[in-house]
């Protein structure tokens, strides 16, 4: 092809180019990030500069030498036509990353080894050059060196390259600055920003040093790639969250009702007479449990002062022989049921009385300095409440960003399955061979089955098929419904059985682990029995299969905890302190979740592991279900979630369970389970996992919200002087009945406004659902236009290069011919006109885009181009 | 002072800290990295000129666990490395580590693929790039009609300009839609 004819006009038409790149990329890349706003400032500075010529001085591909090695070597066919070739340097300076970017591209050592040194010093100098004509990055202040590093670090180019920049940069600021006297108002803004910078650092770098379990991921991860990690770092997440509720309940709650056991004076039993040491020893031995719990004495005037056993306050009995001075007590519990091991695993016995359960908790003060309190019953209101609320923050937003990642940013980018195959589907964090082995196999088989998929994909069911798959589904929802239903009432039967509500000798007889028994094999049954219905279904997907299968078993945990809850609801007069009953009941749940399905699952795995390597291939290695584990998680989260309110100290036992689980599942991983050769799109499941921990978190708000203001609180725990927990705010707060805002707090919460409210947001939900359909056939109708104006324009500029090289009439004379080309061509020749009134005029390029009025036509003349050529 | 060896100077964990994504510590855990594969080579303190002139040649930057597995292993090394053949300096390494560690925005994440998927280095991802990394990605198993079709899918998905060719926006463009992509280009030091 003959080029250097038309070389000048190119030039301009490179010129255009770059404007059209940029419209073009205005739809198509959305930029989300929020810290690039300082580049985008720049970008803007820096837009104008990009229009000079002179940009392209060391442009290798100026000199288009006609054997340029690359090129030929690689597509030895095919010239590249100016629209593509021109791309990358036309690719409009959203920041300096993109202009690094051409430049860096411009630069490769790959293609120029020879000339390294010197192309790299005009590197550095056109960067420079570049960051010095922006102001806002060259102040000597440090708001502006901020945003100087920032855009350093966001540039693509290699290290010592970009410490040259910032030594060069560095320079220039100091030469520059005129050293002005700083006004007071912005030397502190600046000492301020200082600061805060460098405890963001600081921050940083401890978080670093405590990042729990990293070399465990880091290994989980080598060996079994980012999926099963998933699970392990949700698993962490938890385990974090989970800490800071058990150091805000432990700090608020448990350490004062401690400190109340213990100092608070044994109202009204104090006879003043003074215990001897004698006494005293036989005091403690008499009372003398030999459980070994702690003795406390206490010198005091040299006497030793006798420390007393109590009861919880409603059935506080005097000790008869013995009274008691002192202000500090002993033994707190003593006064409980003996220890015994089995105690441990049903929460009863000894644990009743123990500041485990909401039953313990005082509705009296604490002073432990004298003439400051602290007021129980509102510190557990408020600590309780704080903690739900905080749980229910932290999950929402990291919903709300997880969702929009994995869901909203790559909406409609489904459709490029073998793509992401291809360029996302190598693992990079993995570091064993078989783990590696594994991936090339899995990789090598979805690629398969893609290729499979291509050549049957019309393969439409017919009509009898989707009857009969209807069916099926119908079927099996209604058989689910009914297994739903039915292990509701096992479970309700069981409690009832547990409490002796049908013959009271049934409680005896240790039925109290049956129920937590059964529903835990139930719940581990579950999602193997619904995992196998989903795939009768024959769902398309194998994704929406798992979705399903997820969310049934959720629906199934649901019913669980909804039916042991609403049991405790409903019998509550069986109970002396219900409250503490279900904190029991969800005590021994936890446990017996703990034992069989993390212990006992993993022991199995380990047997199954064993027979496999020595004895029977066939039964096949245990692999690791991240769905089913997950599951297990989420399960035990909503656990502890309804659990919180009525037994403050499961914050202390679910941590040790996931700090546990940790390891446990991580030793069996390692030792007994395989890697999947099933794929799993971590990324947007684990947005399903969220979306599903937080409709728990939502439901156990509701639940809770209920209970405070509708159930009526038993005689125990810190809110048995009011007949409704939250009645305990009112009178702290002195609100009168008749009180304005109450009355119109109590006005909110009537039904009807209720469903009104939900009425009006579901209005609105839907009003921004049919937006957003609105949007998507938008964006779909751009993208359309986009990729017919890009085959315009190839078609536009190969006609230009056969006008500018005189072939034009040969063409239209022939073409002429095609009756059906002719609309066609006029268009291209209005186009071309426009083309060179622009070669007249350089600078009045903004004639190059067509007017609205003028976009239809001009698309109706390309689709018919593109028919005629069809 | 005692026996403890500076490993960088002040000035150069400044740098190393604003040009890149790591924390102090995190340097320091690099260049032991960069120390275990090859410690005859490479000095324990690099207080001069080291970072920029000690080279650890390719075959042994190769045998990095964090690479060892990778089927696009040398092409990472040589995107990264200043010489162009894959034989990297401390502060290849630095920048190598950096652009794949977790703190890294999504942008400069999706250029270094870019460049890692462009074998040849014409600024475009055309079939035959393609073509390699289907080969790496899948040892070598599929037969040459299945990799042409595969590589003529992508094409077919996600050329929007109709060259037969990817060129780095339309990258981009399938890539951030991606939602595994951030995940997967990801390599814990």
């Amino acid at each position: 092809m003959n080029r250097s004819s038309g070389y000048g006009s190119r030039e301009e038409v490179r010129m255009e180019s770059l404007k059209d790149a940029e419209t073009r990329r205005q739809p198509v890349s959305r930029r989300p990030d929020q810290h690039r706003r300082g580049e985008q400032y720049v970008a803007a500075q820096h837009r104008p500069a990009s229009r000079d010529p002179a940009q392209y001085q060391f442009d290798p591909r100026n000199n288009r030498s006609p054997a340029r090695p690359s090129i030929s070597r690689s597509q030895p066919q095919h010239r590249p036509t100016p629209s593509q070739e021109d791309v990358i340097r036309d690719l409009p300076l959203q920041n300096i990353g993109d202009v690094s970017f051409r430049e860096g591209i411009l630069n490769q050592p790959l293609l120029f080894p020879g000339e390294n040194k010197r192309l790299e010093e005009h590197h550095v100098a056109q960067i420079v050059n570049e960051m010095e004509q922006d102001v806002a990055l060259m102040e000597d202040n440090p708001l502006s060196e901020q945003l100087r590093m920032e855009a350093l670090r966001e540039m693509p180019e290699s290290l010592t390259l970009k410490r040259t920049v910032k030594k060069k940069l560095v320079k220039s600021v100091s030469q520059k600055s005129k050293r002005t006297p700083l006004s007071i108002w912005k030397r502190l803004k600046y000492r301020l920003s200082v600061l805060l910078s460098k405890f963001s650092i600081m921050i940083k770098n401890l978080l670093y040093t405590f990042e729990l379990w990293y070399s465990s991921l880091k290994v989980i991860e080598g060996h079994f790639g980012s999926g099963v990690a998933t699970y392990f770092r949700f698993l962490r997440w938890l385990f974090l969250l989970n800490t800071v509720v058990f150091l805000l309940s432990f700090g608020f709650v448990v350490i004062p009702q401690l400190l109340h056991r213990f100092y608070e004076p044994a109202e009204g039993n104090q006879n003043g007479t003074e215990s001897t040491p004698s006494q005293m020893n036989s005091v403690i031995f008499d009372s003398g449990h030999s459980d070994g719990f702690l003795q406390l004495h206490e010198e005091y005037n040299s006497t030793i002062h006798l420390v007393t056993p109590v009861a919880i306050i409603d059935n506080w009995k005097p000790a008869p022989s013995v009274a008691y001075q002192s202000q500090v007590r002993s033994r707190p519990y003593a006064s409980n049921a003996d220890f015994s091991v089995g105690n441990i695993f049903t929460g009863e016995g000894f644990f009743t009385d123990t500041t485990l359960y909401y039953g313990y908790y005082t509705n009296e003060s604490v002073s432990v300095v004298s003439g400051l309190t602290y007021h129980i019953p509102s510190a557990y209101f408020f600590t309780v409440l704080s903690c739900y609320l905080f749980m229910f923050v932290v999950l929402s937003i990291s919903m709300a960003r997880s969702y929009r990642r994995t869901f909203i940013e790559t909406a409609g980018g489904l459709k490029n399955v073998v793509t992401h195959k291809v360029f996302c589907g190598w693992d990079f964090s993995i570091a064993t061979g078989e783990a590696a082995a594994l991936k090339s196999k899995s990789i090598y088989n979805e690629l398969k089955e893609l290729l499979e998929d291509m050549k049957k994909e019309d393969k439409e069911l017919t009509c009898q098929g989707k009857f009969f798959l209807l069916i099926v589904r119908i079927f099996l929802n209604v058989f689910i419904g009914l297994v739903l239903a039915s292990t509701g009432l096992i479970i309700w039967f069981l409690l009832r059985e547990e409490i002796g509500v049908d013959e009271p000798a049934a409680a005896e007889r240790g039925a109290a682990m049956l129920m937590p028994l059964i529903i835990t094999v139930i719940m581990m049954a579950a999602p193997v029995l619904f995992s196998w219905m989903a795939r009768v279904e024959d769902y398309a997907s194998p994704r929406t299969a798992l979705f399903v299968t997820l969310t049934r078993t959720f629906v199934m945990e649901i019913v669980v905890i909804g039916v042991v809850v609403a049991f405790w609801l409903t019998f509550k007069k069986n109970s002396e302190c219900w409250e503490t009953s279900l904190g029991q009941e969800i005590y021994r749940l936890v446990i017996t979740d703990f034992l069989l399905a993390i212990v006992g699952t993993s022991l199995a795995e380990f047997v199954r592991f064993r027979i496999y390597k020595s004895m029977w291939k066939k039964i096949g290695g245990p692999e690791f279900h991240i769905a089913r584990n997950t599951l297990n998680v989420i399960y035990n989260q909503t656990l502890f979630f309804v659990g919180l309110y009525f037994s403050p100290l499961l914050s202390f036992i679910i941590i040790l369970k996931m700090f546990i689980t940790f390891y446990v599942k991580k030793i069996g991983l390692l030792n007994s389970c395989q890697p999947s050769a099933r794929p799993w799109r971590a990324a947007q499941t684990h947005t399903l996992f969220l979306v599903l921990s937080f409709i728990a978190t939502l439901a156990v708000l509701i639940l809770l919200g209920y209970i405070i203001t509708q159930v009526e609180s038993s005689s125990c725990g810190p809110f048995c002087a009011h007949k409704y927990p939250y009645e305990m705010i009112l009178d702290m707060l002195q609100v009168q009945e008749n009180n304005g805002f109450l009355q119109f707090v109590r006005f909110l919460v009537k039904p009807g406004v209720i469903g009104g409210i939900l009425l009006a947001m579901c209005v609105g939900v839907y009003f921004l659902r049919a937006k957003s359909y609105e949007h998507r056939d938008m964006v779909l109708l751009l993208k359309e236009m986009l990729v017919l104006e890009a085959k315009d324009k190839e078609f536009l500029l190969d006609n230009i290069s056969k006008v500018t090289n005189g072939r034009w009439d040969f063409n239209l004379r022939t073409d002429r011919s095609l009756g059906a080309k002719w609309n066609l061509q006029k268009q291209v020749r209005k186009r071309a006109d426009i083309y060179s009134n622009t070669l007249s005029d350089a600078s009045t390029s903004r004639e190059y885009d067509l007017s609205e009025y003028e976009r239809p036509v001009f698309q109706r003349g390309v689709r018919e181009r593109r028919t005629a050529l069809c | 002072m005692g026996n403890k060896v500076v490993t960088f100077t002040e000035e150069q964990f400044e740098d190393y800290q604003d040009c890149t994504f790591f924390t102090r510590k995190e340097i320091l855990r690099v260049h032991k990295r960069f120390r275990e594969v090859s410690p005859d080579l490479v000095p324990k303190s690099m207080t001069g000129n080291e970072p920029v002139t000690v080279r650890v040649p390719l075959e042994k930057m190769e045998k990095l666990p964090e690479l060892r597995e990778n089927p696009f292993r040398q092409r990472i090394c040589q995107v990264f490395s200043r010489d162009g053949k894959g034989n990297l300096t401390f502060e290849d390494f630095l920048d190598l580590l950096s652009v794949f560690s977790e703190q890294a925005p999504r942008d400069i994440k999706v250029f270094y693929a870019f460049k890692i998927y462009d074998f040849d280095g014409d600024h475009h991802i055309g079939a035959q790039d393609l073509e390699q990394s289907v080969r790496l990605l899948t040892r070598n198993e599929l037969t040459p009609e299945e990799v042409a079709q595969v590589c003529e899918k992508v094409i077919e998905e996600s050329d929007v300009d109709g060259d037969g060719k990817l060129s780095f926006m339309e990258f981009e463009h399938v890539i951030t839609r991606a939602p595994d992509f951030l995940s997967t280009f990801h390599i814990r030091i």
